[in-house]
Formats: C-alpha cells, structure tokens, sequence
C-alpha cells in the first residue's frame, strides 16, 4: 500500500476525520503501550531505528539530486528522479508528522505542568499556594481564550479586529493575554538590564592588556549604538577637518567608520571561526545520534 | 572596632547593587518622557534593509515570519511596528506566520490591530486580511516548515484558512495576497522578526531560494552581522538602534550614492548597495517607538560607560599608589 496515498488532511465539516482520528489515536497507544512494555535492550533498537530512519530522510533529501520546478503531473524517468520525487513528495508530509510531534510537546508540558502542580495542592506541600495560583490562573487563561475562540467561529460575519465589535470575550482575552501575561513576560525579561549594569560594574577590570583592549573595543561600539556620540564625531572628523568631503582621509576616524572596522575586521572573522567550530562539533554529535553511538540519545 | 574611612574613589567602586539598580531605573524612566529626535547615520545594514523593503514589487507578497513575543518588545515591536508601516504605506501584501513561540502570532496580530487603528486615524484605509495580508498562524517545527517551504510552498501552507470579507473561510492560496506564487522562488522577500534563533534555520534551509532580511534583538544582532557580510542576509536591523535607523529612513527617506543630493531632503540616508535608488520620505507616522526610546538607551548605555569607569576607578587609584611606593 502506498502510505503516501492515504488522505492527510481533511475540511473541518469533513465527518470521516473522526474515524481516522480515533484510529489513529488507538493505534498511537496502542504502540506507546506495546513500546513500554519491550525489554530497555528492544526498546534502544526500535528508538535506535526509528532516528536512523528519521534521519536517513534528510541526509538523502540533501544528498540525493532533486527535481527542479517538479510540476504535479511529471513523471519520473529511471530509478534515481523516482528517489527525488519520492523524497520530494514525502517533504510535506514529513513536516505534518514532525509538527505534530512538536505540538505534542506542548500537551506535555500541560500534562507535567498539571501532574506536578496538582500534586503540590493535594498535599499542601510548601507554597502550594503557588501552585495552585497557577492552576487558577492557567484554568482563567483556557477559559476566557476558548470562550473569544467558540465566539469568533461562531460569529464569522463579525470582524473582531475591529475594537468596536469586542464584547466580554474579546475584552477578557485582551486583558489577561495581552494587559496581564504579556507585560510580565516584558518585565521579567528587562531584568536582565540590571543584571548587565551590574555586572559591567563589578567584573569589568583592566587588569591585562587583553581587558584594557575588551574594554577599549567595548566603549567605541557602545559609544557606536549612541547617534548622538556618532553624530558629533562625523560632525568633527569630515564637517569640521575635513570640510564637509566625506571622502577624506580623517573621515574615516569616525566613530561609525572605526565601528565598522571593528565590525568587519575582527567580529566577523571571529565569529565565523567560532561558528565553523559549532558546525563541525554539531555535526559530530548529529552523527553520533543518528548512529545511535550516543547512549544518552536513545536510552528510554 | 572602627572601620577606616573610605576615601570618594572606594566609595564610588564599593556602591551597593541597589544603588546602581535605582539609578537605572530613574535615569531610563525619566528620559522616556523626552521626546527628541537624537541626529543619527543609520549603520549599513539598516540603510540595506530599507532600501530591499522600499523597492518591493507590489504584485508579490512578502513573507513576514513573525518569532517575538513581548519578551522583547523594546526592540522587536518597534521593529515589527516599523515593517508594518513600511509595507502597508508602500501597499505591499504580506503573509504573516510564527514559528518560534505559540504566543507570537496573537502578538503580531495586536501590533497589526494597534497599526490599522492608526492608519485609520490618519485617513488611510485599514490593511485587511484576505485582501491585504493573510494570516498563517503558528507552525510549531520551525526546521520541517523551512524545509517544506523550500520543497514546495503551496504544500507547506497547505489547509491553512483565512475569512473572507463575506464572513466565509477559504484556502488562503484562493486569496489575491498569493496570486501568481507558485513556489519560495516567487517571494521577493522573507523578514524574521525574531528574538530567538530562527534566522539560522531559515538561512540554513531557505538560504539561496529566497532574499532574506533579518530584524533581530541587539544581543543577537553582533552574531549575525557574518550573515550579512557574506550576503546570506540582504538586511539587517538589529535592536533598538536597528528602530530608530528604521524610522529614521521612513522620516527623511534614502537615496543611492550616485544619486544627487537633494537640499530639501538632506538628512537621507546614503545607500552603497544601490547607487540609483532614490526613495522619499513615508507620509503618516515615522517616528514612534525607536524614538521614543533611544534617548533613554543612551543615558542607559551613558550610566554604563560611567559604572564601568567608576568600577575601575579604585584600581587605578591602587597601582598609581604602588608605583609612588
């Protein structure tokens, strides 16, 4: 049977995506079920050949020479552009599988949330008040979204991005997503400003040449990121010694042109020294975990 | 027994963290209340981005993937704020879809609500979805989406719906916004707004199919300025200074540096990577959040240059000790 040929998507009124959703789902545990039930040695060689498999995918989708501008109704010619299409093909349907799983994912982090949470209230551990402040508040969140969702399909006709169309619904999401949730995320996230002024503070030393010349560096692209600092050197450099020709040679004492000397002559090479680096370490473990040689990648 | 008395330098080295951190506070939270346009040159890779988002064809979408949450929205809203006003003044259409964070689509769709509402202020008519843009929604394997979408983009935006005017929900490919694309090779652009590192999975599976233009947070900005040099990226605005460079061109425009200089518009940016282009200023409002907020970055970055300074001040003031034995 071609698995490619099976339908993969459905209409939302489309009732036969019932049928093949509660298959699916039987099937599913049923697997997960059988899987945990396997002896630790079985189960490292069917998690060892499924990342093979998924692997062995992309390296031949990379590897293997591709149609160009495939049309849907082409036909292959030999063995080798029946491969391509093939790969070529199985791309969207891989991506389907692979943003499932992600999603599942989330349904997992609800599931360990809730476990662990749950579990704290039960047993009025310490600060399950906390906990259960968070049950409470995750409870609101799904409520008041599903709510503004069920109301938005059910009235398709209304245009909600319209503020003057927005009911309760509308204004409780808005409330709690983007006047609560949102602007704690930003808060917490600008902590990290005092965090690097401190910092800068206390660790900032010139005691080497090597810090003396971090610092130096530092200050100038700093200086660099305030128009005002940039402004006033081209002010001096090109207006004022230079006579306005942009093109001389004090123009390049600028604070954007040294900037960008740094920039280009020590960042860039730096960083891709370092980015080479990564590459051929993440390669090497890639392989490692495709190859199954990395114990910690298929231990279950 | 009593402690020997501390002269200003040691006193000025050993300040307390909450000292340092309420200067901060004070300092930034006051310079939010002046508005002043600080005089500024736009780094080169902004003037790059620019000049690709001003020279857009207006018959092809551009494709928009949004990655930021409010996490970091001093930089990433003024920068999606800026794109928004960018491509709606110009009348390009866009598909907008996220891949890094379940929260950012509903993110980017209260800045586009924040935007239409201004338009709307201004006498121009709202940008609306369908017609104008499309919304794509979250893809939650941003690896498998970037390789789809290189295989073949109508499968990998495949079964996404959007209403039409009439209150129905069609295919988005049934939409005018995707007349005419049939593959990535016919997007003139794709942007990542993003605080995260999707721009190296899009570089990596998109890299040479599509244009790229990347408008990321200043932490991220120095590790992809190699992207830029080596051309894999068109563009680049990189955090708050990447806002204010943005609006910046919107207010005063840019023109190639073959191009005369007009005296009525002398505060044009000058591009090099485009020697003809010639772009006017944008009517409506240029200067917003990146304005807003730069002057307070610079009493921030100000009170850090002078924490460092200070921070050293005690060991310099040692070793000049030392050598006078």
């Amino acid at each position: 049977m071609n698995l490619l040929a099976l339908q993969w998507s459905f209409r939302p009124e489309d009732s036969t995506k019932w049928t093949y959703l509660i298959v699916a789902a039987i099937i599913g545990f049923a697997f997960m079920f059988a899987l945990s039930r396997v002896p630790t040695r079985m189960r490292r060689v069917v998690v060892g050949t499924f990342t093979f498999l998924s692997g062995l995918f992309y390296v031949l989708l990379y590897i293997w020479p591709q149609p160009i501008d495939k049309k849907p109704l082409d036909i292959p010619q030999g063995p080798v552009e029946s491969v391509g299409f093939l790969l070529q093909d199985m791309v969207p349907v891989v991506k389907d599988f692979t943003s499932i799983l992600t999603a599942f994912l989330l349904g997992l982090g609800v599931y360990s949330l809730l476990r662990v949470h749950i579990g704290r209230v039960a047993r009025r551990q310490r600060d399950w008040q906390y906990s259960g402040l968070l049950l409470l508040c995750m409870a609101t969140m799904l409520t008041i979204g599903y709510w503004d969702f069920f109301m938005q399909s059910a009235n398709k006709a209304v245009d909600y991005s319209d503020r003057a169309n927005w009911t309760t619904a509308q204004y409780g999401f808005d409330l709690l997503f983007d006047g609560m949730l949102q602007q704690m995320d930003a808060a917490m996230f600008s902590i990290i400003a005092f965090f690097i002024l401190s910092a800068a503070y206390r660790a900032f030393r010139i005691r080497s040449i090597e810090a003396t010349i971090m610092l130096g560096t530092a200050l100038i692209l700093m200086l660099s990121l305030m128009g005002i600092a940039s402004y006033f050197t081209d002010w001096l450099f090109v207006q004022k010694l230079a006579g306005g020709n942009a093109n001389a040679f004090v123009g390049n004492f600028t604070l954007a042109e040294i900037s960008n000397w740094i920039k280009n002559n020590f960042q860039v090479p730096s960083l891709r020294a370092m980015e080479f680096g990564i590459g051929i370490g993440a390669l090497a473990m890639g392989l490692r975990i495709w190859l199954s040689l990395e114990r910690g990648g298929v231990s279950a | 027994m009593s402690q020997p008395e501390r002269n200003w330098v040691e006193k000025l080295s050993g300040a307390k963290p909450t000292t340092l951190y309420m200067l901060l506070i004070v300092v930034s939270a006051i310079f939010l209340f002046i508005k002043y346009q600080i005089p500024v040159k736009p780094d080169p890779e902004s003037v790059d981005l620019y000049a690709r988002l001003a020279t857009l064809p207006k018959d092809r979408p551009v494709l928009v993937q949004s990655d930021w949450t409010n996490s970091s929205r001093g930089e990433s809203a003024g920068q999606f704020e800026a794109l928004m006003r960018i491509l709606m003044d110009n009348e390009i259409k866009f598909v907008i879809y996220s891949a890094a964070d379940p929260q950012a689509p509903q993110v980017a769709r209260n800045v586009i609500r924040f935007i239409n509402e201004e338009r709307k202020a201004e006498g121009k008519a709202p940008y609306k979805v369908w017609e104008n843009y499309l919304d794509c929604g979250y893809f939650p394997n941003a690896e498998g989406m970037g390789q789809a979408m290189k295989a073949n983009l109508r499968n990998a935006f495949s079964n996404k719906k959007n209403r039409k005017p009439d209150g129905t929900d069609a295919d988005i490919w049934e939409s005018p916004v995707l007349a005419g694309v049939k593959s990535i090779k016919d997007i003139p652009l794709l942007v990542n707004v993003t605080a995260s590192a999707t721009i190296d999975v899009l570089i990596e599976r998109l890299g040479g199919q599509v244009n790229l233009g990347l408008m990321c947070t200043g932490v991220m900005s120095p590790q992809m300025v190699p992207y830029y040099a080596s051309g894999q990226l068109k563009g680049l605005s990189g955090g708050l200074k990447g806002v204010y460079d943005l609006e910046w061109m919107m207010n005063y425009g840019i023109r190639g540096d073959q191009v005369p200089n007009d005296p009525s518009l002398p505060n044009r940016a000058v591009c090099k990577s485009n020697s003809t282009i010639d772009v006017k200023p944008l009517q409506g409002t240029t200067f917003s959040r990146g304005a807003s907020y730069y002057l307070s970055l610079h009493a921030a970055l100000t009170l850090m240059i002078l924490a460092v300074v200070a921070g050293n001040l005690s060991l310099i003031s040692a070793r000049i000790k030392a050598r006078k034995g």
